[in-house]
């Protein structure tokens, strides 16, 4: 379980989603492009319930809310390996692959 | 003192004795109808931007899910809201609250030896007496301490909706209850958020809530319904963009539909930019109101205390005419957004 506190892991996914932004996804391939919208889809779910509904405290543990991102460890993890792979040519997926791993932090 | 006047008619006239004048009876009936009124608008517009948050979320949702669909993915179908059934109603409740708090001050216009004749007005208020801090989500920019209180005094505002038999006089009812009427309005100002984030220069615990702020002196930090708002819009801007870089370009029907997505793009960006402004304008009114029914309650205690004094102050439909002009603006500025963020996908 994350030790991160709700305020920290908002804004790492915060940043997440930013970093989704910055891809190039018309470079990625196809089953990639696919898997990146949809984290964007999850990541959004998340960050939305954690400023929709009231947190315990910003500095409460955070616990993953939404069953989605509870349920994205396999996507992060692929997309991250990805990333990986892709950093070596694109200093941009490098940031994705940061922000993957600290998503990842917080399952 | 006041003196109720009724006749077959179901306006109340207030009468003040010892030198007032007939501008000023008819003053204080016309503030409190132009009170009253606003508050019915402005509930009914804050109502309204939470259901158009949410269907901006479901737009965004929908959209996100058709375009993975089309490439081939088999995405979960759901569109989960905003808020929960809970969270809205409880909003609902507040809103409720203040609207039918101002229709009964409106009614009951300065009785004396009489209760004001709040209980009939009252249809299902026992939500608000289950409104708990976990329905909202200030706690970004409140102290816990603040946080308790704020939603126990906007939980008190059904109390003045029971009708307190020993509140005879409306000026009593404005003076008990507008540290009620205050706190709900900055509750929903708080809810109503921002769309900046200033968390960094958030300074939890020091806002003085006893104190009237300004919305440019409350810390509202990032989020609310307007934070949810503009992230709501970006997803779907995202999705939008990625259309955009995942087409085709020799595909002559993808290629067709090139124009009209830059369009809906365009037309999105600037959508958000008039909601988020509509919803300022909200959290403008609802500063309003709370000062308007200060500024009532003020001339009421003067006049009350010291007949000489009756007329001063904004008890000439001044207070509440500004109040309704802001109310009238934040409409606007809604109704300018509403076709814009909802508009059918046309590319």
């Amino acid at each position: 379980m994350s030790e991160t506190d709700n305020g920290t892991a908002l804004h790492r996914l915060l940043a997440l989603q930013q970093e989704f932004e910055d891809v190039d996804i018309g470079k990625m391939p196809r089953e990639k492009a696919a898997n990146l919208l949809n984290l964007r889809r999850i990541v959004y779910l998340e960050v939305q319930a954690l400023q929709a509904r009231a947190m315990t405290g910003t500095t409460d543990r955070y616990t993953a809310l939404t069953s989605e991102f509870k349920a994205s460890e396999g996507s992060l993890r692929a997309l991250r390996d990805w990333a990986e792979e892709a950093r070596k040519t694109d200093a941009m997926v490098g940031n994705l692959f940061k922000g993957l791993t600290f998503a990842l932090g917080l399952l | 003192m006041f003196i109720r006047v009724r006749g077959g008619l179901a306006v109340l006239l207030v009468v003040l004795l010892g030198g007032c004048t007939a501008q000023t009876v008819s003053g204080v009936v016309t503030e409190f109808d132009g009170f009253a009124g606003g508050i019915g608008r402005l509930t009914a517009l804050v109502e309204q931007h939470y259901e158009r948050a949410e269907q901006l979320n479901r737009q965004a949702l929908r959209h996100n899910i058709d375009f993975q669909m089309e490439l081939g993915s088999d995405p979960e179908v759901t569109t989960p809201p905003l808020l929960g059934k809970e969270d809205r109603n409880a909003r609902r409740a507040v809103l409720q609250a203040l609207n039918e708090y101002a229709k009964a001050v409106q009614t009951s216009g300065g009785a004396v030896g009489t209760p004001p004749a709040f209980p009939d007005l009252v249809a299902d208020m026992s939500e608000i007496s289950r409104i708990s801090p976990e329905n909202f989500s200030v706690e970004q920019t409140l102290g816990r301490v603040q946080e308790r209180d704020l939603l126990a005094t906007v939980s008190g505002l059904s109390m003045a909706l029971t009708g307190d038999t020993a509140l005879e006089k409306i000026r009593d009812v404005l003076v008990t209850y507008h540290p009620l009427v205050e706190k709900a309005g900055l509750l929903l100002v708080y809810d109503l958020g921002s769309s900046q984030d200033e968390s960094l220069e958030c300074e939890l615990g020091t806002i003085a809530l006893m104190e009237t702020p300004t919305l440019e002196t409350l810390q509202l930090c990032r989020g609310g319904l307007r934070g949810l708002t503009e992230r709501a819009v970006k997803f779907d801007l995202s999705t939008r963009r990625s259309r955009l870089a995942l087409m085709d370009e020799s595909d002559a029907r993808q290629k067709r539909r090139k124009p009209a997505i830059v369009e809906r793009i365009l037309e999105l960006e600037e959508a958000g930019r008039q909601q988020d402004e509509a919803l300022r304008l909200a959290q403008m009114a609802l500063m309003k109101m709370i000062e308007t029914h200060g500024q009532m309650k003020a001339v009421l205690e003067e006049e009350g205390g010291n007949p000489a004094l009756a007329g001063r102050g904004p008890v000439n439909g001044a207070g509440a005419n500004a109040f309704l002009s802001l109310v009238a603006r934040a409409e606007d500025q809604s109704r300018k957004a509403a076709p814009l963020l909802m508009s059918p996908t046309t590319e």
